[in-house]
């Protein structure tokens, strides 16, 4: 395990193990005003390719380091990568010089029609070799490394033969692309397939983890199932503490993002969460160090 | 084996056309791990997503078409629209454009006549103000040329700008509709006379704040004529002799154009670009 942790301190860590915030547009007055102490901020990049919002993020980026985190690119998308997106993406990235950008093992287009989702892929040998296509596309064209995360998902296809741990250890060998540890995404999906979350966890290829992420999520109640809803509209659940706590044992200290999307709160309430978070780093970060003294 | 493309254009139209209900695909949900039941439960959180999202979009897009046909219809009228006519692009401030016609064009909405014209003047709003930021240019650089050199130049117009032609009171319904304080917003309105004309309007979001402008059939023909890089002089031919410098100055003061560069033959321009 130390092994695994040392390893995983690259010289090239752009940004160190911090607490950081989604940030929304609604926040955006607020977070100006109380210019809060926060390690990072991380925005959905579709959302400032232009407009007032984009303004806003560049005034932003002279002072926090900035994540770009996409939901539109489509990775998983069969028929290949939206070239005038990608460049957009290209065009911000130059512009705000993100500390991290990130993307999610799904896809959301098909034949240039955009559904504006995460959607599931089957996890064969052909979406592997879609997927890396198209993160080897997206990097080429970002002249940066990509955190790839795993996905919340509903449902899973019964051709599906890779485990989603293999998946993406296969998508880092193939591409040299990162990874994303959402671990609400991992306690939603274990929730919803009757998996356990430690051993997907444990299956994990912790040198290639960037960044984690946490968030809330809600429980649909139906006739047919119950399902874990990856809702980022609530605190982040116990259970979700727990694997992040976990993960914090397993892989060290990483990057840390809150996210919260709909019903947000004050700003000070994930703000809050980020400081439970910087402690849980804290703690994990002031036991490395005793160890590497020891060493 | 299912192919990874047969499946996305499978599920593409499961989720927007709401197949799961109707039509169903059955093959499609024969995919999915679980007992019959439970996959279409498993679809159906993904479609209410992706319904739920562009519904969303298209709100924030055209919230004065919202006010105008109410919540429910314009919900109801976005999940056939949807259905139809997907986003073309990831960023869903694009999402939209044809929104307005198929709106107007519904048999429930045709007695509102205004409804396209309002819509189309929304989205004019919408791109400009999400248009790439530019400096306009003032009245005082035609102060320093000699009438021979203004003559030549040609105009290059503010990316935000854009010229629309509505046959219905647009404007006035838009501005009022988007007032925030209800028994206000209901006093304006009821002020508004539906039959009344239409008029030309520039867009624009050149000095803060996008504005609809109007424009006398005139100044719209001459602006027009600005916009498509005719020379200064000959534009002038389009527009009253009485009429040109006023409306030259309230281009300049709304802030229309970016630059203005005397005109050169295609050769001596691209000649001009290299060197600048």
């Amino acid at each position: 395990m130390a092994m695994t942790t040392k390893a995983m301190r690259r010289d090239n860590d752009p940004i160190p193990a911090v607490a950081g915030i989604g940030l929304r547009l609604p926040h955006h007055a607020a977070f100006a005003a109380e210019r809060p102490a926060i390690g990072f901020v991380e925005v959905h990049s579709e959302n400032y390719l232009s407009g007032p919002a984009f303004a806003d993020l560049v005034a932003i980026r002279a002072d926090y380091p900035v994540s770009l985190h996409s939901v539109g690119l489509s990775l998983g998308s069969a028929d290949g990568l939206d070239r005038r997106h990608l460049a957009r993406l290209a065009t911000l990235a130059h512009e705000i010089a993100p500390v991290l950008i990130s993307e999610h093992l799904a896809w959301g287009a098909v034949d240039h029609a955009f559904l504006a989702d995460l959607l599931p892929l089957p996890l064969t040998e052909e979406s592997l070799a879609v997927v890396a296509r198209n993160v080897a596309h997206a990097q080429d064209a970002l002249g940066q490394r990509l955190l790839i995360e795993n996905p919340a998902t509903y449902l899973q296809f019964r051709h599906s033969t890779i485990p989603e741990p293999e998946f993406l250890a296969a998508l880092v060998a193939e591409t040299g692309c990162g990874l994303i540890l959402d671990l609400n995404n991992i306690f939603v999906s274990a929730a919803n397939h009757g998996f356990a979350a430690e051993r997907f966890l444990e299956a994990m290829p912790g040198a290639a983890i960037g960044e984690y992420h946490l968030a809330g999520h809600n429980v649909l109640e139906s006739e047919a199932a119950t399902l874990l809803i990856d809702s980022h509209d609530r605190p982040i659940a116990s259970g979700v503490w727990a694997l992040f706590e976990m993960a914090l044992t397993r892989f060290g200290p990483r990057p840390t993002l809150i996210e919260w999307d709909q019903a947000l709160p004050p700003l000070a309430v994930l703000l809050a969460e980020a400081e439970t978070a910087e402690r849980l780093i804290g703690a994990h970060h002031h036991s490395d160090h005793q160890h590497d003294r020891a060493a | 084996m299912t192919g990874l493309l047969d499946l996305q254009r499978r599920l593409r139209a499961a989720l927007l056309d709401g197949g799961l209900d109707g039509g169903e695909d059955r093959d499609l949900t024969s995919l999915v791990v679980g007992a019959p039941e439970m996959a279409r439960t498993r679809l159906a959180v993904y479609r209410n997503n992706v319904r739920a999202t562009l519904t969303t979009a298209l709100k924030l897009n055209f919230p004065a078409l919202a006010r105008l046909v109410g919540t429910e219809f314009f919900a109801a009228s976005a999940a056939r629209f949807l259905a139809v006519s997907p986003p073309g692009s990831a960023d869903l401030h694009e999402y939209g454009e044809t929104f307005p016609a198929f709106l107007a064009n519904l048999p429930s909405t045709r007695h509102l006549v205004f409804l396209g014209d309002v819509g189309r003047l929304e989205w004019a709003a919408g791109r400009a103000l999400h248009a790439p930021h530019a400096t306009p240019i003032g009245l005082a650089m035609l102060a320093a040329l000699t009438p021979e050199q203004q003559a030549a130049l040609r105009f290059l117009p503010h990316p935000s700008l854009s010229l629309l032609n509505v046959t219905t009171p647009a404007r006035a319904i838009w501005e009022a509709v988007l007032t925030p304080e209800e028994e206000l917003r209901e006093q304006r309105l009821a002020a508004i006379d539906p039959g009344a004309g239409g008029e030309n309007l520039a867009v624009l979001h050149a000095c803060g704040e996008v504005v609809a402008r109007p424009l006398s059939p005139a100044a719209f023909a001459f602006a027009q004529a600005l916009i498509a890089g005719a020379p200064f002089a000959e534009a002038l031919a389009i527009i009253p002799e009485g009429e040109a410098s006023a409306a030259l100055g309230g281009f300049l003061s709304d802030g229309f154009f970016t630059a203005a560069i005397p005109s050169l033959s295609p050769e001596e321009e691209s000649c001009h670009d290299r060197t600048y």
